[in-house]
């Protein structure tokens, strides 16, 4: 014999996992929010970054076709350009440097003999030799600096 | 016999001062008397379950209007029967049938305190011939089965007068033992 609390109560059994979860949600909607819970978000927030990333790696592009071929595309691009570019430049740098070595010494020599010519014409003018008269102050200056 | 956790023993002091894990215990101890007597109400699970967390978050948000912690489940299944009344008015159906009952019922009759026992075999006959009840003769059943409050409680939950309470219940009785026995003759 069962009393009528315990037929009604095992006969709405099933739902004890949804009244389980409203109890948590209550709990931490009404209670939670009032205590701990900003200070939990943010660390939630943060801990979650790399989850995050991970799920829209997961979810993004990993699946997404159209991504790796845009990425594929990028990468042929970029190949070839590298190879036109690396086809043409040693060319340049040999030529370069090849110039380089004969333009450099010529250069050299070029300004010395600049630098002599223009030594030989305009010499130094004369030191002339200092009157041997020391300065004076301003207070034995002449009058007419003394008027104020 | 029905085993009802004593009151004095639910941390509702706690509670008030807004300990979580004291609600969590309350809740625990509630949820699924409470469920049962809104389903058996309103007979839609998922409105039942709404019920039921708008009840819990109206009573974190309004515990400083309980007057008495001894009465914290009265007020708990007061709350409850007021959301299933709004559903009622905003299904506008069994509402109807309610306010006739309640006028074609008898004022005054005198309480049969006899306990009810089911048999085994009679469970599925017994959860059958209570959703046959009116509902309000049910509600009154329902808080007297699942709770055990007292005639006094039960007219303050559902908002009646005593006197339409004990009607209630006699009748309600009265035609479930009438209905079960008939089956078990």
């Amino acid at each position: 014999m069962k009393s009528p609390r315990e037929i009604l109560l095992q006969h709405h059994r099933a739902a004890t996992p949804a009244l389980d979860r409203i109890r948590q949600d209550v709990l931490a909607g009404e209670l939670g929010a009032h205590a701990t819970t900003p200070r939990l978000e943010n660390t939630d927030a943060r801990d979650d970054a790399p989850g995050f990333a991970l799920k829209l790696w997961r979810e993004l592009i990993w699946p997404c076709r159209q991504v790796w071929a845009a990425l594929a595309a990028v990468w042929l691009v970029l190949g070839v350009f590298e190879l036109a570019t690396r086809s043409h430049s040693p060319r340049v740098d040999r030529s370069a440097s090849a110039a380089l070595q004969t333009s450099m010494p010529m250069s050299f020599a070029e300004q010395r003999q600049w630098i002599s010519e223009l030594t030989q014409l305009r010499p130094n003018p004369p030191v002339k030799p200092s009157s041997g008269a020391r300065p004076k102050p301003r207070s034995e200056g002449p009058a007419v600096w003394r008027t104020t | 016999m029905l085993v009802v956790a004593d009151h004095d023993q639910l941390p509702v002091t706690q509670a008030r001062a807004g300990d979580p894990a004291a609600w969590e215990v309350l809740f625990r101890r509630y949820q699924m008397p409470l469920y049962a007597y809104v389903v058996q109400l309103v007979r839609d699970q998922q409105a039942s379950l709404d019920v039921v967390q708008e009840t819990f978050v109206s009573a974190v948000r309004h515990i400083q209007s309980l007057r008495d912690d001894e009465r914290f489940g009265g007020w708990l299944f007061g709350i409850a029967h007021q959301k299933c009344v709004q559903l009622w008015r905003r299904r506008d159906r069994e509402a109807m049938g309610a306010e006739k009952l309640i006028r074609d019922s008898p004022e005054q009759v005198e309480e049969d305190p006899g306990e009810l026992l089911v048999r085994q075999e009679q469970e599925a006959e017994f959860m059958k011939r209570l959703d046959e009840l009116p509902a309000p003769h049910r509600s009154v059943l329902l808080l007297h089965f699942l709770e055990d409050f007292s005639l006094e409680e039960i007219a303050r939950i559902t908002g009646c007068q005593l006197g339409t309470v004990k009607s209630r219940m006699h009748y309600a009785k009265l035609a479930l033992r009438k209905l079960l026995g008939k089956r078990s003759s």
